[in-house]
């Protein structure tokens, strides 16, 4: 396994928002800010990174497709969700409430912007964001120094001499 | 109640900072509890729901090897569902044989009838002759 999978985060809870910034290194798909609008419940994130893909997996449990919006500006994914309130009052235990959330993410600049897929299943909301094709690379011939061009090189490197003496 | 030291399961997932338990609420109304477990990404035969005595046991153990098998690389985890275990105390009010559990979007929630006799009756007015 690798090791790099969570690393601690540095969290502001001074601010209203939790601004997160993360270790960069190996996070090609990084958070750009985490809004939590509702403390109780984080919405968490699994991110996983293919040979040709990303996948962003995010806990939604209880959000039906139709309360889940995905809006992208430039490179910045955003996620948000809301769902109407519990009716119900009487808890003896409440640890979740999901009412509503916002969640943001930096995308690399190697991917495919217009090919981002979503679908939920299981309360798992998966984005598949594609990686760009890689172009082949290029390949540099060497080729030999022709003579008059080895001339004239030297006949610079004399002239800087010169002009040093 | 509930199990702390499953915790060690995230070692698997190569972090101590996943989530693993899954958040429980729980409601009463007059006729029955409800208890709503936000455990997201299973199916729901990875469930096991048991009763022993007086403690109600939810648990989970989904294979994973077929995950690590796949070369693939998770840049963040925050959350694994996949083995975890919760204990709650029922009450004698709880009829036991009723109990009904679905999945559904990721919460899997277990509808616990009182027994008749548990149930509050609305209070009887007596008439003055």
């Amino acid at each position: 396994m690798t090791n790099n999978v969570c690393r601690p985060r540095h969290i502001d809870h001074s601010g209203q928002f939790n601004k997160v910034f993360e270790n960069l290194f190996n996070k090609p798909v990084r958070e750009f800010i985490q809004e939590q609008k509702n403390h109780l419940s984080p919405v968490y994130a699994n991110i996983e990174e293919l040979s040709d893909m990303f996948i962003i997996h995010l806990a939604i449990p209880g959000y039906d497709k139709t309360k889940i919006g995905i809006s992208q500006k430039k490179n910045k994914l955003t996620i948000t969700g809301k769902k109407d309130a519990d009716s119900v009052q009487n808890f003896k235990i409440k640890e979740f409430d999901f009412s509503s959330f916002e969640r943001s993410f930096y995308l690399p600049e190697d991917v495919q912007n217009d090919k981002i897929e979503a679908s939920v299943e299981n309360g798992i909301l998966k984005v598949v964001i594609l990686k760009a094709e890689q172009k082949p690379p290029v390949k540099v011939t060497i080729c030999q120094v022709s003579q008059h061009r080895k001339s004239k090189s030297v006949f610079a490197w004399k002239n800087i001499h010169q002009f040093d003496g | 109640m509930d199990d702390v030291f499953n915790r060690s399961i995230s070692d698997l997932a190569g972090t101590d900072y996943a989530v693993t338990t899954p958040s429980v609420n729980v409601t009463e109304s007059n006729e029955n509890y409800t208890l709503e477990v936000a455990a997201p990404g299973l199916n729901k035969n990875d469930f096991n729901i048991t009763v022993e005595k007086d403690q109600l046991i939810i648990s989970s153990s989904k294979e994973t090897q077929e995950e690590e098998k796949k070369e693939n690389k998770w840049t963040r985890k925050e959350f694994n569902y996949q083995s975890f275990r919760r204990t709650f105390h029922i009450t004698d009010a709880v009829d036991i044989a009723k109990i009904e559990a679905s999945y559904n979007n990721g919460i899997l929630t277990l509808l616990l009838p009182k027994r008749e006799e548990a149930k509050e009756k609305s209070p009887t007015t007596i008439e003055i002759k």
